[in-house]
């Protein structure tokens, strides 16, 4: 009762005109940041010469890579627009068609993705950032032995760690997870390259893996080094805080996220942690969660299936809802976690057969995971 | 390879981790004017409104509001609203602030100007498309107690609404009731015959003149719409739910009753209170249908009323077709044995 009352109270007053001019509104990037003056420049370039694949390209990689650090979807429709004027052809030239499917990836149009980069391996065999697209939608699809073969040219066009971060990534889901870390290790104590973004993600995916190892020590120490490395990225902060959640250490979440409530992936995190240790905000940022959902649907998007599953079971305990949700998400996507969410979702729902489907996936790939492992035994 | 790897695309962070970027556009039909709220992040405003004056990272209303008018024309450029090919032109903009799920966004309120009340709307919305190809404008649209949403993307920039008072589809509906049930049009044929043809002394006999048929008419179609009205609306504000099937029979009924009178002629000039009797059973009739249509939960008695008119105008266009036509016809050969499709032969 108190729950809801509190829900009640966090739900937005409505339309208002403020009394003091100096009421903050909102935060944003200070002039001075210097992300925000590239980022200036670029939209500048743009302006000047939208037909000019060399500009646009540069801004396309700059907004995905901004994308990928805030988890804020604005930076992939800035990096669509910026391919707009190819954005239907049939023969864009060469980077733009791979930056064009790494734009379609993040939108879940993985068949149109897999589509541009079938062509892009084609005509640019020596691209490395086609075939670790490649590899990348094809294992987020489930499709391991053909990801296994478009990390392989990488090892001859990229750097050690990120041909070793391809392919360990894709043997820890096939049964080499200890064979997987062992080669991403070593390769990762020879790198001397001063790129922070690969070494963060190497460290990450150690992590994962120690800790679907169920190495929790392990893992821990990991996901500590990726942070000292340079500041986060929103993937790092889900998956530590996942981690987190598993080791029953709920509490350190709320500090590690209190600040990223933006991102609907990680204050759904943070309503979990808050849910598991009594925090003042949990009826808030349910109803938050509840309301971006809510617009999402408006919208028509369906990127949100995952998410909005674990949102449903966890934290409305609605299992038939999350169940249908989790089954529809497991169509389109396949990682561990997305398995993991249908075995949830299809236990708490008492329907362990709808489950079917991503045992077997996890079976016929002999999927090394502690949390998934005790799941599929229930 | 000079330019960076995006090696991290290989993580696949789900795109959408953040709501992406929507604005909300209310529209309400009130008459001629169209009444507009639009609300628009924050976030997607402080760039190419530049709202962040003193550049320290904090919009404030202060900063906001000194940029009311630009966020207006810039936002009033990229939205254009046709009436039946008119625009609608956009009055001045009342600015405030609203909280939604992801962050504070700028309200604007204005009035649009249409040349008359609009039965169909074009919209087009542009607003952002150029610098994000995954904004979305998100549109309610409320007209006439019904309320539709629609979402412009690149993609569908422009769309369009037919819109209909809802009192002309309760008119509409009302009059469409009338003409595709057999019971009600076989019941009121059945009473206006006598105007036109009559038993007098074991005879079928025809007035000689137009008008008493007239008045006899409009006497029968009085009562029928009077008695009809009272259970209607005893019905819609809840007073009275006879059972389905009683209603039923009860209409079938009044066909053969009003064809037993004209027969056997027991009323003579009665029809009114038959037309009356049995009209209160047809207005359940009316009633059934009009709550299978869905009342709306503002304006009900409007909607009634609307209702009940269409019953009416379609009730009368029936009665004068009928009566013109059977009043011409009634002196041609065989007229009165095919009318009633029986009868003692007419001595010569």
């Amino acid at each position: 009762m108190l729950m809801l009352i509190a829900a009640l109270l966090a739900v937005p007053g409505g339309v208002r005109i403020p009394q003091d001019a100096d009421e903050v509104l909102e935060q944003v990037p200070p002039r001075s940041d210097p992300q925000a003056q590239a980022v200036r420049a670029l939209e500048a370039k743009l302006r000047a010469a939208p037909n000019d694949a060399t500009v646009a390209a540069d801004a396309a990689r700059s907004f995905l890579a901004l994308g990928i650090r805030q988890g804020d979807p604005r930076w992939t429709g800035r990096a669509q627009s910026a391919l707009a004027p190819w954005w239907e052809s049939g023969t864009p030239p060469e980077p733009i068609r791979v930056l064009r499917a790494a734009v379609r990836q993040h939108n879940h149009d993985f068949p149109a993705a897999l589509k541009d980069l079938e062509q892009a391996v084609k005509d640019a065999p020596q691209d490395p950032q086609a075939w670790l697209t490649r590899a990348s939608v094809l294992q987020v699809t489930g499709n391991y032995p053909a990801a296994r073969i478009s990390c392989g040219p990488l090892v001859k066009l990229a750097r050690p760690l990120v041909s070793a971060a391809c392919l360990a990534s894709v043997a820890s889901l096939t049964g080499g997870l200890k064979q997987g870390e062992a080669l991403l290790q070593h390769i990762l104590a020879e790198d001397d390259s001063r790129e922070p973004e690969t070494k963060v993600w190497a460290l990450t995916l150690l992590g994962e893996m120690a800790a679907r190892r169920g190495d929790a020590e392990g893992a821990d120490r990991r996901f500590k080094s990726a942070f000292a490395v340079g500041p986060p990225d929103a993937y790092l902060l889900a998956s530590y805080s996942d981690f987190l959640l598993d080791a029953g250490r709920a509490a350190e979440v709320i500090p590690l996220l209190r600040e990223k409530t933006q991102a609907d992936a990680l204050l759904l995190r943070l309503a979990l942690a808050e849910k598991r240790t009594g925090g003042a905000e949990l009826a808030a940022h349910v109803e938050t969660l509840r309301q971006r959902f809510e617009d999402s649907k408006i919208r028509g998007d369906t990127v949100h299936r995952r998410e909005e599953a674990m949102f449903r079971l966890h934290l409305l305990g609605d299992s038939a809802a999350a169940l249908q949700l989790a089954r529809a998400n497991w169509e389109v996507q396949r990682e561990p976690l997305d398995a993991r969410i249908l075995l949830e979702a299809a236990a708490a729902a008492k329907r362990p057969g709808d489950a079917r489907p991503a045992v077997d996936f996890l079976a016929a790939n002999h999927l090394e995971d502690a949390q998934l492992a005790r799941l599929v035994a229930r | 390879m000079k330019r960076a790897l995006l090696a991290a695309l290989l993580l696949a962070l789900p795109a959408a981790a953040h709501k992406a970027s929507d604005s909300y556009l209310a529209l309400g039909v009130e008459g001629q004017h169209l009444a507009a709220q639009w609300d628009l992040a924050l976030r997607d405003l402080a760039e190419p409104m530049a709202l962040d004056a003193n550049g320290d990272g904090k919009i404030t209303w202060g900063e906001l509001q000194a940029r009311q008018a630009e966020i207006a024309a810039w936002a009033l450029a990229h939205l254009a609203v046709t009436a039946e090919g008119k625009p609608c032109a956009p009055g001045p903009v009342e600015l405030a602030v609203d909280a939604h799920s992801d962050g504070t966004y700028a309200v604007l309120r204005f009035a649009l100007q249409c040349a008359a009340e609009p039965a169909a709307l074009a919209i087009h919305y542009s607003l952002l498309f150029d610098t994000d190809a995954l904004h979305r404008g998100l549109l309610r649209l409320n007209a006439f107690g019904e309320t539709r949403t629609a979402v412009f993307s690149p993609a569908a920039a422009t769309q369009s609404f037919e819109l209909r008072s809802q009192q002309a589809s309760f008119l509409r509906a009302g009059a469409v009731h009338v003409f595709t049930s057999a019971g009600h049009l076989l019941f009121l044929l059945a009473l206006l015959l006598p105007c036109v043809l009559r038993r007098e002394g074991g005879r079928w006999v025809s007035p000689a003149r137009f008008q008493p048929a007239l008045g006899d008419a409009a006497r029968i179609v009085s009562s029928f719409a009077v008695a009809h009205s009272i259970t209607l609306s005893m019905a819609a504000f809840g007073f009275a739910h006879p059972p389905a099937h009683l209603i039923e029979a009860g209409i079938a009924l009044s066909v053969a009753a009003a064809v037993l009178v004209n027969l056997v002629a027991v009323f003579r000039g009665g029809g009114w209170a038959v037309a009356f009797g049995f009209g209160l059973v047809h207005g359940f009739g009316f009633a059934r249908s009009l709550l299978d249509a869905g009342l709306p939960r503002t304006g009900l008695l409007a909607s009634l009323f609307s209702f009940n008119l269409g019953i009416e105008l379609a009730v009368l266009a029936v009665a004068i077709v009928f009566l013109e036509g059977a009043f011409a016809l009634r002196a041609a050969p065989g007229a009165r044995r095919l009318a009633l499709g029986y009868g003692r032969p007419q001595r010569p």
